[in-house]
């Protein structure tokens, strides 16, 4: 399916539609992410919203039971459940579900009102299990969250490529739209699993069903706003693709998978490898001359200025590690483009929060990446237990 | 089970466009690998014309026994010496560096490997003749694997330097990257066995040495103490 395909395509029926909010401890987002919902160019007969609530130990459940008394012309329902997680909670709506359509959108998210309008003309055929809507950052505040932005612009590049080639591997919490049937017949959603949107989507491709990627609609959804939250959130999402990858392992080089698992499957669990190697090497070469310098001085007792005043300026061009600045040209090239694409895919300016935001997002938030990847390997390897 | 599509042409183009990358990456290599042993191909004619003209000044004080010029001409040769320095350190950087013209490089390390002995010589020399007061240290290295501390001495003699300036002339031998006849003759001349190893003025200090040894044992050889020995010269 090309982008023309994708951009033309008109909706014309309106099949009803379940869409569910699971949501623990959501009292700030919740009614933003509901009111978002009931926004929706959608007629509010041809879908029902169904809010789970895992336990919440917060106002989230009362706020909830507001928004319904708020809007008694929508069908919306509360579904309460003791804490036992996510995948529980959808689990719960869908065995609940009318709709032909279930739509899952995180309690922290926001959709765009054509967000049904535009996707649900794509479910062509009985192979197409998911659509996926864009997904960007919602009014990122701090550094942390604008570096996240960019990453999610990026990221929706490689995404709209990986679905040309029918290769999605997360069909994430926000305003994924499935096939209810298909949901069920698949076995619903592995509720032991710490990225259960991961898991069916793997499930989905190991049964050789399409997820197809548009790059309109959109969905905000909020990120994290501090280092300890992010890094707990991508310390999940990379586990949990480790461990969802090594389950279906079987698809793994397998021709048969074609370029899903020839291709897009060894790359989630390569992904983790590069990223190691490229932080330890990022860290060995950038600390290296530090620490030796502080060790070399143990030998002059620490007396380091008569390197600063006979300091000889002694430099010329043939100095240059051309291999590094080789490496580092051409890399900057590809990222180059890939950035100007994914600009120009996702309709959004890359220097819209500032030249030093994108320069430290291209050279430093890889480290950040890097670190937690070897969090995660440090994790599996003591098999530490991932809370949700 | 149905056969899902696999993109081999996708992947072919993929390998063609990274072999391409690959192979603009060992040309651009081999462009810059040229153009650095041009660079310290030049640099050594120079510092060869440098070195005649250094020889033929003591020859023509040796003979006509005009002290006054001293100063200035071990200014002079002060001068090349450090030029020369800097250009071994830089050779020794470009051959670790080098993948495709590594021979060439060797060819170079072994010429500025001589020039150094040729200096010494001729320091040696002009000592006697201007009667100057300098220090002249002979180092011997290798590499990693013969010596691990090597790169530590390397450092506390750069201090040194530093601190003494043109009183104390440094030559520095790698016996690793070259194997040339001369090192052999100054090895079993001061009875080098292992690295790193200093001599100054004939005498012999194997292994690593701190700031704290080296600095007082040099600044003894001074008739007159300069500034910066004060701190390390023992006041008896």
């Amino acid at each position: 399916m090309n982008h023309d395909d994708k951009k033309n395509k008109i909706l014309t029926e309106t099949p009803f539609v379940t869409i569910t909010i699971p949501a623990y401890n959501e009292q700030d987002s919740l009614a933003g992410t509901v009111h978002s919902v009931l926004a929706l160019d959608y007629p509010k007969e041809k879908y029902e919203l169904l809010i789970v609530d895992d336990g919440s130990t917060d106002t989230t459940a009362h706020i909830a039971q507001e928004l319904i008394t708020q809007h008694p012309s929508y069908t919306i329902r509360l579904i309460s459940q003791q804490n036992q997680g996510k995948g529980a909670a959808l689990n719960n709506a869908l065995r609940q579900a009318q709709g032909i359509y279930f739509v899952c959108l995180d309690a922290d998210s926001f959709v765009a009102r054509n967000a049904l309008q535009k996707m649900l003309p794509h479910f062509t055929d009985a192979k197409v299990a998911a659509v996926l809507p864009a997904l960007k950052i919602h009014n990122p505040k701090n550094k942390l969250e604008k570096l996240q932005w960019y990453e999610y612009i990026i990221n929706m590049f490689y995404k709209e490529l990986m679905g040309k080639l029918n290769c999605v591997h997360v069909t994430p919490g926000p305003f994924s739209v499935y096939r209810t049937a298909t949901l069920r017949e698949i076995g619903y959603f592995d509720e032991h699993n710490i990225t259960e949107d991961l898991e069916i989507a793997l499930r989905l491709q190991s049964h050789n069903y399409t997820i197809v990627q548009l790059m309109d609609p959109e969905v905000l959804t909020i990120g994290p706003s501090t280092m300890k939250e992010l890094y707990t959130q991508r310390n999940r999402w990379f586990k949990g693709a480790t461990l969802n990858v090594l389950k279906y392992r079987k698809m793994l080089f397998n021709k048969q998978y074609g370029d899903f698992g020839f291709m897009q499957m060894p790359t989630v669990l390569l992904s983790g490898v590069i990223a190691i190697i490229l932080f330890c090497t990022a860290l060995y070469y950038g600390l290296k001359p530090y620490v030796e310098n502080v060790y070399y001085l143990t030998f002059v007792q620490f007396d380091f200025m008569p390197f600063l005043t006979h300091f000889q300026f002694n430099f010329t061009l043939m100095d240059l590690n051309y291999i590094t600045i080789f490496v580092a040209a051409t890399m900057l090239i590809i990222s180059v483009y890939i950035m100007r694409k994914s600009e120009v895919r996702t309709n959004e300016r890359l220097l819209k929060y500032g030249f030093l935001t994108i320069t430290i997002y291209m050279l430093f938030y890889f480290l950040f990446l890097g670190a937690v990847w070897v969090g995660v390997f440090y994790d599996i390897i003591r098999q530490k237990k991932q809370q949700w | 089970m149905e056969k899902r599509q696999l993109s081999k042409e996708l992947y072919i183009i993929a390998a063609i466009a990274t072999t391409g990358i690959f192979l603009l990456g060992l040309l651009l290599g081999l462009v810059i690998e040229n153009a650095r042993t041009a660079y310290v191909d030049n640099k050594y004619l120079q510092q060869e014309l440098d070195f005649r003209s250094s020889q033929l000044q003591y020859e023509y004080l040796n003979l006509l026994e005009e002290k006054e010029n001293c100063p200035a001409i071990y200014e002079t040769l002060y001068t090349n010496l450090e030029d020369l320095e800097k250009t071994r350190v830089r050779i020794e950087t470009y051959s670790d560096d080098a993948t495709i013209t590594k021979e060439a490089f060797e060819l170079l390390e072994r010429e500025y490997l001589l020039a150094e002995v040729r200096y010494w010589l001729l320091a040696n020399r002009a000592k006697e003749i201007c009667d100057h007061d300098i220090v002249t240290l002979l180092s011997f290295s290798s590499d990693e694997e013969e010596c691990a501390t090597c790169d530590e001495q390397s450092f506390v003699l750069s201090y040194m330097k530093k601190e003494l300036g043109e009183k104390l002339l440094i030559f520095s031998f790698n016996v690793k990257t070259v194997d040339e006849p001369m090192i052999a003759i100054l090895k079993t001349a001061y009875n080098i066995t292992e690295y790193p190893s200093i001599v100054v003025d004939d005498a012999l200090y194997a292994q690593l040495h701190d700031v704290n040894v080296l600095m007082p044992m040099v600044c003894n050889e001074y008739e007159e103490t300069p500034e910066a020995c004060a701190a390390w010269i023992n006041p008896q």
